[in-house]
Order: structure tokens, then C-alpha cells, then sequence
């Protein structure tokens, strides 16, 4: 069995010695030390100048030693037997038991005396024997020959073991050393002739001892084996021109076999010199341990020869090093053959006379006439032969390579010896890197050997010799190769031949060689596979190895390894698996996780121990698969912000350099924080996924295990589900979530989750907050339903409109962390004018010792102890419902009242009216206000900041219209000083309501009816009549809207001690106020209660004209119109009336001027000059002459150097006439 | 020994990963069950030499590799285009004449499909042009 190629090259220079356990006692463990250290010793080194070393391998078995006489290394020139005795070396009790009871009479030291005669007239051949007894006295041994016996107390003891197993390396040395000065077969005259031992039965004929040939013959096998010892005694320089002589002498006799061995002994040493030459294989790195180890692992050895000169020699050079190897290729040849061929040419201890052994790592030239000197004394053989050698080269080597296969094919029974032959000439190749050549000299000499017609080999050879073609392609770098001879090792390892079946010890042998194979077809274990890798390698066959694997590991008893291999084609192959495959792995996998009770861990790694082999961990990310992990932020109730310190505020309002508070991801201890995950099932049937968590690093943390059941993917159901992993930190400082852990399949599963382009791992960091106080709101309205998302807890009220209540609510610190500072904000709708939604009693304040915190957005603020509260008292308004945008369109345009003034410009445009500053601020019956509530909690960071958490109380108040106002219009008043406010209330309920205003009038509306309430309200003075028109030049939209609003609240302040409507529904028991914030809030009502620059007064007939009734009056009859002035300006105002008469077409169409039809008599146009103390009246007899009904307006036309009048500046009521012919 | 001549084509990608393969003859329905049995020999046997063939491509200038491999009945022979994209032919009977003018031709029309845009290189041709392509050279040089 070989580890290596170059084993094979080795091998013809190491000498084998047996070692075995012998005994009634046996222990492995202990034999299997001996065996290394003393295979530690394996190189010695027997002369210092020359240079020689000298090799020894030991074994337990031999093979082919029927040819030692042909090659000397098949030889067994020693034995070693192991004892333990009685107590010692942990022997195997049972069998001494069994022993003793059957052989009572023997003693122990008996019995190991026989087994070690025994083993000795196994191998009649041998020089020597050593016997190491371990445990027992020396004197009991007396039977086995005292310098053979090495007795040790105790392994650990046994210190002189090394130095014994070098003597006897030594003794042996001696003997072969002898052999090898014996030249005198090169002048006698009968010399006797080396044979093997069945060599008599396939010779052909009767053989002349007197001829020449047999001379030669003779001559020429002394030869082979006088340069056989000076191989193995570390003189390839010499046994380089000994294997020439007999090639020479065997050439001419024509033995085939001898010349064969010769030839191939010849080739086989120009490799070693080669190879020495190369530094390719260290003189020191030759090692034989190929059966304690098993193949492609040769763990690095330490060489120690003889005692106190120490040698170390490292194998990192040898080919047969599994790791690191670096690929060579055939062009490097180029370049190393031509170092070669120099130091061919210039060292001349290479293809000369000289005997000496040139250490390839450190070639001194300069020493080597010396060295000439001195290998001619030790060349006793190189008297008789010429000197006319050829120099060898490529060619040479590789045709006597080529010559001794074909002799050795002429003898059936030495095919192996024609294999090993075959192995050594591409050891050569590999050394001069032809490996075009090595692959087809390989093919074309080791296919015969694999053929099914070769009977000499039984499947066992030939898996053996597919397993070395697998190494030696290993040894190159063709990985493929490597996989194919591998693989085909195992298919002849699993030969079945009749009458036997597989055991699993079959599978357990061809597991570890199967596993070798997967580098080959591309697979690696170790990488994390990207599921969307489409260059993953030959798919094909990939699967197909690994469910050979799957199949050997299974079968071996390997249920582990079978698992992860069977989950590996799983994840990765998936997609390229067809049905009936996925169903029959599934069903695999489902026995296997059946068969056994502890859970199997996908990301342990697992160790097989017949092969060395380590399968690394598997993350199972297909099954399910796990997406998009997104880490939520806390609920709003929960969620923390943190507050800078203000007394450490930059002294700049920006900078780049500042460092951000970090508020996205904030999670609170104690508090269960979220990761959502998108969860898949690519599999046809439905997936089962339990404990399914989330995996952290760097605090402590609580994951809460979830269960799914995932439906089977389908054509609609393919974009997986969204799912919430829980967990909660139990410690402060920055966590990474890493990835989840689950239970699929009945295997525990341990995944990363995968970033976004699922190359890198996605780490997801995450704050953790020390643990915060928690408040809660507690209300006395009523608990209201609460939305799936957000268990914050909510209240809701109804209440009539213009209804007022009272209620209390409670701030409660549910924690034993105190807080602060606790502010408190009402969110509600923005009401114009009247009274808000909700509005907190006065009673409730800001405490004053909160300097530090921002008070300005807080209604109230306080310090709330661990488990304290604080009641705030607060009033619910039910403002007007009804009154929505919508309510106040066009429509209430029209039903206010608009005097037109003389001046075209003045006349109110809709499109302009658009523009006004109307907020109408509520859309809706059921609306909506929250408590907001913030706080700090007792507990400051390092840096100084604090942390601060909201919560809410949203309240749904429902408002139930009962008596409202639906329209209202501006009407003049008793004076001009003076106007009516005509509200239109209607009482939306099904009862009557009695209306109380203007202090003590009553009136009762009855249900689903509206009444008209006129309320008498001064103008106001405060507001100059243009003031809202000047409000309207500012420069941008934002002042406009603030001058405006300051208008609308003076304006408001003065109009709202006169709206003071109650209403009172007695079958309900109800009272309440009419709610008219939505007469408050408009601007354009509001504007008409401003005392006006100009207003008219009209008298017809002497009458005053105070409503919109219409004066009759029939065509042609003359009417006085009498107007008076009044200015509220302070300066004198000039300019001229006159009076137009319009006729109203439609509601839509509006008006047309009907001046034509109107004939005034005397003066058309009447000068006036007005001020704040002096008014004055003109007069205008008028008559209309067509019949219809027509509107008088009063024209103002001003002087010049006088203002025009703004529409707003003049409060006139026109004068409506029905003209009729008859009256 | 299959005495009929047996060509096995296949287009090997970067990775070592088959991206277009063919049998010649193409067989007929009965037939390809029992060639889909035999076809993963043929990949063990592709994919073994692609060794060889590597070592090759490094050492000679030539796309065109002749017979690279040998196993039981099945020879190699190979082509390496430009890119590295490697032409496996596995036969069992030697036609080099035949089997060179193929792989030109193949490696012609395999530089039109990989223009197209639409294709990226190591991705499976799916393309039944080509496919039409590559059975009207197979009858051509392989019959």
C-alpha cells in the first residue's frame, strides 16, 4: 500500500523491517506509539564523507518478498516483536483470559518467547531481530537471546527505545555493507548463481551450468544484486554503474526477469539522483509510513538520525503533500530541465564513477575531486567496468523504464513488480513535469491492469492501483483526474463478487476516498453557496458525487455525515433536482432524522474519524428561505428618543462635524424588541419551521421562539410571508443581530441572515437604552376599541354640539424609575374662532423648576415619583359639526350680504373671495384629539444626554349636531354705527329646543326646523375699514395670514359677547350653547361688523329704509330719495353721490344696469364733504318709467386728491322698488 | 465494444460546467432513456479530461487539441476557443478530419451566438438555432 508516488521510488532504497505485536497481551494504542516512534528513526546516517544515509521502513506485513533474491528491497532483513506483559500497555483482558484458561501451564514470558521464535522463522531471511517487552523484567526473558530483548518497565519509560531501533538500523547496515564489498564474484570462475525460489518451476529447459550465457547469466544477477545493497546502503552513484554491468551481462544470457529488475533498478536510481538533484524529494524526507496512515495524509515528520547529530528534515517538499500543493504545469518544465541539464553538466558526482551521494539540497563542487578520490576506494566494482558510459538522459531513462515493463510483462507473475516498475517511471515524469506525457504514458500502460480480461488482479489490486493513479494525479494538481481514478477506485472496491455481500465496512472504506473526490467536480463544502450562483460547476455530476457520498456515509454507518451531505445537495441543488429526486432525498432525510433521538446540528462540524475527514457546519437557507431581516423600531408608547444636553448645545446653530443623536434604532431593556423577516417556502408541500429565533451578539438577550406553518409555494403565493421575530435585550449597549436560528426538518438549523446583494453577512446593529420609566394614561371617558397595530389605550366621548363637560385625566409612572420631567400636549383640531375641542382646566400649570427642559409646546408639566400619578382635570367642547368646508362654499357667498358699492372695482369678486383667510378647521361628526404626553426618565448617558419616551391618549369624540347655525347673513342695524347678524339656526334634533339670546328673548324652534335669530352687534371701531385690505398687500403669504388672523381675533373678541345663543331641549334635558365658531372664523362676516369710512342712510318718502322689503311704486311715480352721510374718517371727505338703478337678472347671471330706466329730476349728482362730526344728506326724486323690479345704489364718486373707496369702506343697503303700472 | 460510431459534444463553460451538449447520432426516442443512462458516463469521462486539456491549452498555440484522452472505448479530443471555452468531442472511433472541421464550424457559430446581447458567457445555450446548427455539422462531419 502505497501513500505516494514516490513511495514507489523510495521503496528501492529502504530496507523493510517487520514489526508485530506478539504476545497474550495486546494493546493497539501502545503498538501503534511504537510503530511511530520507531518509524521516526526510519533514516540513519552511516557515513559523514561521503555523505551516505541509510533507510529503513517498518512495517507489518510484507508483500512480494518470493522476490527478495530479484529485489533486494522486497527483502525482510529484520523483525521486531512488541510485548506487553502482564499490567502494563492497557492489555485486552478478555483474550489473556481466554489464553490463560486454555494455556495455564505456559507462562506469559513463555508464551511471548514462542510467538517471538515464531515470528522469526516466518521470515527465515533475516539478519537480525529485536524483541521490545514492555512491563516486564528482564530475567524472565531468558528463552529470547539477550541482545535481542529490549525490556522497557513502562512505554513512557522506554527512553533507550530510539537509540536500540538505530543500532539494530546499524547491525543491519553492517551486514548489508558486507554484501556489498563482496565483489568476488567478478573473478571467480564458478560463481553461484542467485534464483528465486519457484524459479526452477517456469523455467523453460534444462540449463547448461558450463556455458557462457550461464556465466553471464550469473555474473549478471551478482551484479543487479551487488548494486541493489549499494542502493539500500546509500550509494546510488555506485549501484548506478553496477545495474549497468548487469544489464550488460543479463542483456547477453537473455534472463528476461533479472534484466527487467536490472533495468528497472537502473532507471529507479537515475530517478533518485535526479529527484536529490532537484531538492524535489530531501534525501531525509523518504518515509514509509504508509501503513499506519492512510492515504494523502502524511503528517510532517521530524527526522532525527544518529544520536546527539540531529537531522532534522522537513517534508514540505514532498509531492504527496495534501495541502498547499501548488499545480505545476508542463511549461515549467522548460525552465527546470535546463537547471537541470546545468547541474548535470556541472555536478559531476551525477552519471560519473562516483559513488558518492550528492545531498540534492546543499551539491558542493568544489569538494567533489575529493569526493572522486574517495569513491574509488568504495568502488570496488568500478575496476571492472569501463568507463564508456553513456551520460543518462530523458530519453535513456524513460526507454529502460519502458524496457523493463515490457520484460516484466513476459512473466505473468510479476505483474505487480511491472506496476510498481510503471509507478516509478512516472515518478520520473512528474519529477521533469511532463505531465502530457505522464497522462499518456499512464493511460497507456495502467488500462491493461484495469481491464476486465486481467485475472492475475483481483478488484481489491485494482481499486488499489485506480487509488494510487487518483494520488499521483493529486500529487500534479489535476484535481479532475484525481476525482475520476478516485471514484473508479470505489466502483472496484465495491465489486461484489457472487455469493458475498457489501458490508458496511465496504462503505466505510470508500467514504474517506468518495469525500476526496468532491474537489474534483468543483464542490466545496465550505463555502457558503449563493442560491443564485448559476456557475456553481458541473451540476450534473456534483450531485451525483455528492449522493454517492450520501449513499456511502449512509451505508457506512456514518448517519451524521449522511445528514449533512443530503442537506448540502438540498440547499445547494435544489433547483436542478427533478421531483421524483427532491421527494426520495426528502424521504432520506425524514428516516435518517427518525432514526435517532438527538436532534442533528447543522452548523456543528462534524469529524469522521475512519478518514480524518471534517465536514465543516451548513447554514439551510433555502429551506426556509429568510429574507429582507428589517429591525423595527419600538411602538410609539415605547419608543425612546434621545435628548441632547443642553448645557454641552454647540456654540453653532449647524456643523458637519457634530455628531448625530442616533434615533433610528433604539431598543429599551426589559422592553421586546422586533425584527421583521420575509419568510418563503420553495418547496411544493407545506414546510414546518419551529423555534425559529433570532441569533445576537454583544448583550444579553431573550429570543422568543416562533412556530410557522408555511403553505407551498404556488404561481400566486410566491412572495413569501412577513413575519415579527421577538426578543428582549436584557442588558444595555449596541447589539448585532446576526442571523436566526430553527428547527426544520427536525435538524437544527443556524443561519446569518445575508445582506442585500447576499454576499456579505447583513450585521444589523441596534442601541440598546438602559431600562426607562414607563407612564400610562388612564381617562374618565370611556375606553375605546384599539387598533391591531398600536395597543395604545384610547378613550371616546359624545357629545351634543355646543355642549360642555368636565373630565379628569391621569398621568401614572407604572415603573419604579422616576421621571423627570413630564410635559403634557393636546393635539386637537384647529378651531378659528370659539372655544377648542378640548382645553385644559386653568388650574393645571408648568412647575416651576423645570429650567432646563423645553416648556414652551407644554400645556402642563410636573415630576412623576416610581409608581406615582397626577390627575389633570380638562373640558370637552362639542364644536359645531356641521359647519365643514364643504357647508361654506359659494353658497354662503351668496346668502351674505353684500352691498355693492358705486365704484366697479369694489364689487367682490368670487374668484378673489377664494383667497380669504377662511379656515374652517374640522371636516368631520367624529373627530379626533390626542394627549401627548413626553418624559424624561430619571437616568442620564454617559455623554449627558437623557432619554425621553411619549405616550397618548387619543380621544374620539363623537359630536351629535343639536342646534346649530347653517347660515347667517350681515344686515344694517338700527344705525350705521350698528348691524344685525342674522343667524340661521337649525335644530337638527327630533325635539323642540327653545332658543335663549340677546339676554332674555326667547324663541323655540321647532324639530328638524330653522328659525332666524337677528343679533344687534355695534361695528366695531377697533379695525379701520381697509385694514383687511391692507392686510392683504403684505409682502408674503405668511404675513397676510398673520395680519389677517390678528384682525379676525379683534374682530372676534368684539362680535363674541353679542352671539350668545343658548338652547335648551327640555324632552332631552339638554342645554348647551350654540356653537358659532364657524361664523368666528369667517373672515368675510367678520368683515362686515367693521365700521364702515362711509355709510348710507336711506329715507324714501321720509321713511327710513331699514329692510330689504321692496318699495312699491307704479310707472311714472315720483319717489324721494333721501340719503344721508355719515363718515367715521377723521379727515373731511369730498366727493360727489349720485344714485344708479340696476335690475337683477338671476340668482347666476347677476345684474344689469338699468340707469335708463330710471328719470331723476333736479340734481343727478349732489357734492358732500363728510367728517367724524359732520354728515349730510342729499336728496333725488326719482321715478322709473318701464315696470319691474330694480335696485338703487348709491355711486360715490371722490373728489379729486381723495381716495377711491374700497368696497369694504362703504356700508350702504340698496333700495329695492317693485314698479308696477297699476297701483 | 459498440461497433456504430458514437459521438458524444459538449461545450464546457469556465466552470468547468456543461453549457451545450449533444449526441450524434441524435437519437431517436426509443433510444434516449438508455442514452440518458450512458450520458453521465460520458460526463464523468469529459470531465476527467478536461485536465489534459487545460495542460494543453497552456502548452500549445493550437485551438484544435486532437485526441486528448482515452477511456475503455471512448477517445477525447478537444478545442479551446479564445475565451478558454472548452469543445469536448467524446468518440469511439477515430475521425480527426471530421471531428476538427466540426469544432470549426461550432466555434463559428458559437462566436455569433455569444454576440448576441442577450447572452452572457458560461450561460447554457438554450438556443435551438444553434442546436439546429450543431446537428446539421454533426451529419455533415460526423456521419
Amino acid at each position: 500500500m502505497k501513500s505516494s508516488t514516490s513511495d514507489f521510488l523510495t521503496d528501492v532504497q529502504t530496507v523493510n523491517i517487520v514489526i508485530k505485536q506478539i504476545g497474550p497481551n495486546k494493546s493497539l494504542p501502545a503498538f501503534k506509539r511504537i510503530v511511530e516512534r520507531c518509524s521516526r528513526q526510519r533514516v540513519i546516517q552511516v557515513s559523514d564523507n561521503p555523505r551516505r544515509l541509510f533507510h529503513c521502513s517498518f512495517t507489518q506485513s510484507s508483500s512480494y518478498t518470493e522476490f527478495s533474491e530479484l529485489q533486494q528491497h522486497r527483502r525482510v532483513f529484520a523483525v521486531i516483536g512488541v510485548a506487553f506483559t502482564n499490567g502494563h500497555g492497557d492489555p485486552d483482558r478478555s483474550t489473556r483470559a481466554s489464553r490463560e484458561s486454555t494455556d495455564s501451564e505456559i507462562t506469559e514470558s513463555e508464551h511471548i518467547s514462542i510467538a517471538y521464535k515464531k515470528l522469526k522463522s516466518d521470515y527465515p531471511n533475516i539478519i537480525c531481530g529485536r524483541c521490545i517487552l514492555i512491563g516486564g523484567k528482564d530475567e524472565d526473558f531468558n528463552e529470547v537471546e539477550r541482545h535481542e530483548r529490549l525490556c522497557f518497565p513502562s512505554l513512557e519509560e522506554a527512553t533507550q527505545l530510539e537509540s536500540a531501533i538505530r543500532e539494530l538500523m546499524r547491525a543491519i547496515y553492517i551486514v548489508i555493507e558486507m554484501k556489498r564489498v563482496d565483489v568476488s564474484f567478478e573473478k571467480k570462475q564458478e560463481i553461484a548463481c542467485p534464483t528465486l525460489a519457484d524459479e526452477s518451476r517456469w523455467q523453460v529447459g534444462v540449463e547448461t551450468k558450463s556455458t557462457k550465457s550461464y556465466k553471464k547469466k550469473c555474473l549478471g544477477r551478482c551484479r543487479k544484486q551487488h548494486a541493489d545493497y549499494c542502493l539500500l546502503t546509500g550509494l546510488p552513484q555506485l549501484a548506478l554503474e553496477a545495474y549497468e554491468g548487469a544489464i550488460e551481462s543479463l542483456k547477453s544470457a537473455q534472463d528476461h526477469l533479472w534484466l527487467a529488475a536490472a533495468y528497472d533498478g537502473w532507471a529507479s536510481t537515475v530517478c533518485i539522483l535526479h529527484a536529490e538533484q532537484m531538492g524535489e524529494i530531501n534525501s531525509g524526507a523518504f518515509h514509509r509510513v504508509a501503513s499506519m496512515h492512510s492515504m494523502f495524509t502524511i503528517p510532517s515528520i521530524e527526522i532525527n538520525t544518529q544520536s546527539g547529530d540531529s537531522l532534522s528534515v522537513s517534508n514540505d517538499s514532498v509531492l504527496s503533500s495534501p495541502q498547499g500543493h501548488k499545480r505545476h504545469h508542463s511549461d515549467e518544465h522548460i525552465r527546470i530541465t535546463s537547471s537541470l541539464s546545468n547541474g548535470i553538466e556541472r555536478n559531476e558526482s551525477f552519471g560519473n564513477e562516483s559513488g558518492i551521494v550528492s545531498n540534492g539540497s546543499s551539491p558542493s563542487y568544489r569538494e567533489e575531486p575529493t569526493k572522486v578520490k574517495a569513491s574509488k576506494g568504495l568502488n570496488p566494482l568500478s575496476n571492472f567496468l569501463s568507463d564508456r558510459r553513456e551520460k543518462p538522459t530523458k530519453e535513456r531513462v524513460m526507454e529502460h523504464f519502458k524496457n523493463a515493463v515490457d520484460e516484466f510483462s513476459k512473466f505473468t507473475m510479476a505483474g505487480w513488480l511491472e506496476y510498481e516498475t510503471v509507478m516509478r517511471a512516472i515518478m520520473y515524469l512528474i519529477l521533469e513535469r511532463e505531465y502530457i506525457k505522464l497522462e499518456q504514458f499512464h493511460r497507456d500502460y495502467t488500462g491493461k491492469y484495469l481491464d476486465d480480461s486481467n485475472l492475475f488482479m483481483d478488484h481489491r489490486m485494482k481499486a488499489q492501483i485506480c487509488l494510487n493513479s487518483a494520488a499521483m494525479y493529486k500529487e500534479i494538481g489535476f484535481l479532475r483526474k484525481q476525482a475520476f481514478y478516485a471514484r473508479l477506485s470505489v466502483l472496484f472496491d465495491l465489486h461484489v463478487t457472487e455469493g458475498r455481500v457489501r458490508q458496511a465496512s465496504d462503505y466505510k472504506t470508500v467514504y474517506p476516498v468518495l469525500f476526496k473526490t468532491l474537489e474534483g467536480y468543483g464542490v466545496n463544502l465550505n463555502e457558503s453557496h449563493d442560491m443564485k450562483n448559476k456557475k456553481i460547476g458541473p451540476v450534473k455530476l456534483q450531485i451525483k458525487s455528492l449522493h454517492e457520498i450520501f449513499t456511502a456515509a449512509n451505508r457506512s454507518g456514518h448517519r451524521d455525515a449522511a445528514i449533512r451531505h443530503l442537506c448540502f445537495l438540498l440547499q445547494v441543488y435544489y433547483p436542478h433536482l427533478d421531483s421524483s429526486m427532491t421527494t426520495r432525498l426528502f424521504d432520506d432525510l425524514d428516516n435518517l432524522v427518525k432514526g435517532t433521538n438527538t436532534v442533528h446540528q447543522l452548523n456543528q462540524t462534524i469529524v469522521v474519524d475512519d478518514g480524518k475527514i471534517i465536514i465543516p457546519g451548513l447554514q439551510l437557507t433555502r429551506f426556509p428561505i429568510i429574507l429582507n431581516p428589517t429591525v423595527l423600531a419600538l411602538q410609539p408608547n415605547l419608543a425612546p428618543t434621545i435628548v441632547p444636553n443642553k448645557s454641552q448645545a454647540s456654540i453653532f446653530i449647524y456643523t458637519p462635524f457634530a455628531k448625530k443623536a442616533d434615533n433610528a434604532l433604539l431598543w429599551v431593556t426589559d422592553c421586546p424588541g422586533e425584527v421583521e423577516i420575509t419568510v418563503k417556502n420553495c418547496r411544493g408541500l407545506e414546510l414546518v419551521v419551529r423555534e425559529l429565533s433570532l441569533i445576537v451578539e454583544g448583550v444579553n438577550f431573550e429570543s422568543v421562539q416562533a412556530r410557522l406553518i408555511l403553505p407551498p409555494e404556488d404561481e400566486e403565493n410566491n412572495s413569501g410571508s412577513t413575519i415579527r421575530l421577538l426578543g428582549v435585550p436584557r442588558e444595555p449597549g449596541d447589539l448585532f443581530i446576526t442571523g436566526y436560528s430553527c428547527n426544520v426538518f427536525g435538524l437544527h438549523n443556524e443561519c446569518r441572515f445575508l445582506s442585500h446583494n447576499s454576499q456579505k453577512p447583513n450585521k444589523i446593529r441596534v442601541k440598546v437604552l438602559p431600562k426607562l420609566a414607563r407612564v400610562y394614561l388612564e381617562c374618565s371617558l370611556p375606553r375605546a376599541p384599539i387598533e391591531e397595530e398600536n395597543d395604545e389605550p384610547s378613550a371616546e366621548a359624545v357629545v351634543y354640539s355646543g355642549q360642555k363637560f368636565d373630565h379628569t385625566i391621569t398621568v401614572v409612572n407604572s415603573s419604579d424609575i422616576p421621571v423627570r420631567y413630564c410635559g403634557v400636549k393636546i393635539w386637537q383640531p384647529v378651531v378659528q374662532g370659539g372655544p377648542p375641542l378640548i382645553r385644559l382646566d386653568e388650574s393645571e400649570n408648568h412647575a416651576p423648576e423645570f429650567e432646563e427642559f423645553d416648556t414652551s409646546d407644554d400645556l402642563s408639566s410636573f415630576v412623576l415619583k416610581p409608581n406615582e400619578s397626577k390627575e389633570l382635570k380638562f373640558h370637552i367642547f362639542g364644536i359645531d359639526p356641521t359647519s365643514t368646508a364643504d357647508d361654506l362654499s359659494d353658497e354662503e357667498k351668496v346668502l351674505e350680504s353684500v352691498v355693492p358699492l358705486a365704484n366697479t372695482q369694489a364689487i367682490p369678486n368670487p374668484d378673489t373671495e377664494s383667497n380669504d383667510m377662511d379656515l374652517i378647521p374640522f371636516t368631520g361628526r367624529l373627530l379626533t384629539a390626542e394627549f401627548i404626553v413626553r418624559y424624561h426618565s430619571d437616568i442620564t448617558s454617559e455623554d449627558g444626554h437623557s432619554f425621553e419616551r411619549k405616550c397618548k391618549l387619543p380621544i374620539a369624540i363623537s359630536i351629535i349636531p343639536a342646534v346649530t347655525v347653517s347660515a347667517w347673513h350681515v344686515l344694517p342695524g338700527d344705525s350705521p354705527f350698528s348691524r344685525y347678524i342674522v343667524v340661521d339656526v337649525t335644530n337638527s334634533t327630533e325635539h323642540d329646543a327653545e332658543l335663549v339670546y340677546s339676554n332674555s328673548r326667547r324663541m323655540y324652534v321647532l324639530p328638524k326646523e330653522t328659525c332666524r335669530v337677528p343679533i344687534l352687534s355695534p361695528c366695531c371701531s377697533d379695525v379701520t375699514g381697509g385694514a383687511f385690505h391692507q392686510a392683504k398687500q403684505r409682502g408674503s403669504h405668511m404675513m397676510q395670514k398673520m395680519e389677517t388672523e390678528r384682525l379676525r381675533l379683534i374682530l372676534e373678541n368684539h362680535v363674541s359677547k353679542h352671539l350668545d345663543i343658548r338652547w335648551a331641549i327640555p324632552a332631552l334635558t339638554l342645554d348647551g350653547q350654540v356653537p358659532v365658531g364657524s361664523l368666528l372664523s369667517s373672515v368675510s362676516l367678520l368683515k362686515q361688523l367693521v365700521l364702515p369710512a362711509i355709510s348710507l342712510d336711506f329715507f324714501v318718502n321720509g321713511k327710513q329704509y331699514v329692510s330689504e322689503d321692496d318699495v312699491s311704486v307704479g310707472i311714472g311715480q315720483f319717489v324721494t330719495v333721501e340719503v344721508s352721510i355719515i363718515s367715521s374718517l377723521a379727515a373731511e371727505y369730498n366727493g360727489i353721490l349720485s344714485l344708479e338703478s340696476e335690475q337683477e337678472i338671476s340668482h347666476h347671471l347677476g345684474s344689469n344696469d338699468t340707469s335708463n330706466f330710471m328719470l331723476v329730476t333736479g340734481a343727478k349728482k349732489i357734492p358732500f364733504t363728510v367728517d367724524k362730526e359732520n354728515k349730510q344728506s342729499a336728496s333725488f326724486n326719482i321715478t322709473f318709467i318701464v315696470e319691474g323690479s330694480f335696485r338703487v345704489r348709491p355711486q360715490i364718486t371722490p373728489a379729486p386728491g381723495q381716495n377711491a373707496l374700497l368696497a369694504e369702506d362703504m356700508f350702504a343697503t340698496p333700495v329695492a322698488f317693485s314698479v308696477s303700472t297699476k297701483f | 465494444m459498440s461497433t456504430a460510431k458514437e459521438f458524444y459534444f459538449a461545450i464546457i463553460g469556465h466552470a468547468d460546467q456543461p453549457i451545450f451538449e449533444m449526441d450524434f447520432p441524435t437519437p431517436s426516442e426509443k433510444k434516449t432513456k438508455e442514452s440518458e443512462g450512458t450520458r453521465h458516463l460520458n460526463h464523468y469521462i469529459g470531465h476527467a479530461a478536461l485536465d489534459i486539456v487545460d495542460e494543453h491549452a497552456l502548452t500549445t498555440p493550437q485551438m484544435y487539441l486532437k485526441m486528448v484522452d482515452k477511456f475503455n472505448e471512448w477517445y477525447v479530443s478537444a478545442f479551446v476557443t479564445a475565451s478558454r471555452i472548452r469543445f469536448i468531442m467524446l468518440h469511439t472511433h477515430r475521425a480527426d478530419e471530421g471531428i476538427k472541421q466540426f469544432f470549426q464550424e461550432m466555434y463559428e457559430t458559437y462566436i455569433k451566438h455569444s454576440m448576441n446581447p442577450f447572452y452572457e458567457i458560461d450561460d447554457v445555450i438554450e438556443s435551438t438555432a444553434f442546436e439546429q446548427k450543431a446537428a446539421l455539422y454533426g451529419k455533415k462531419y460526423l456521419a
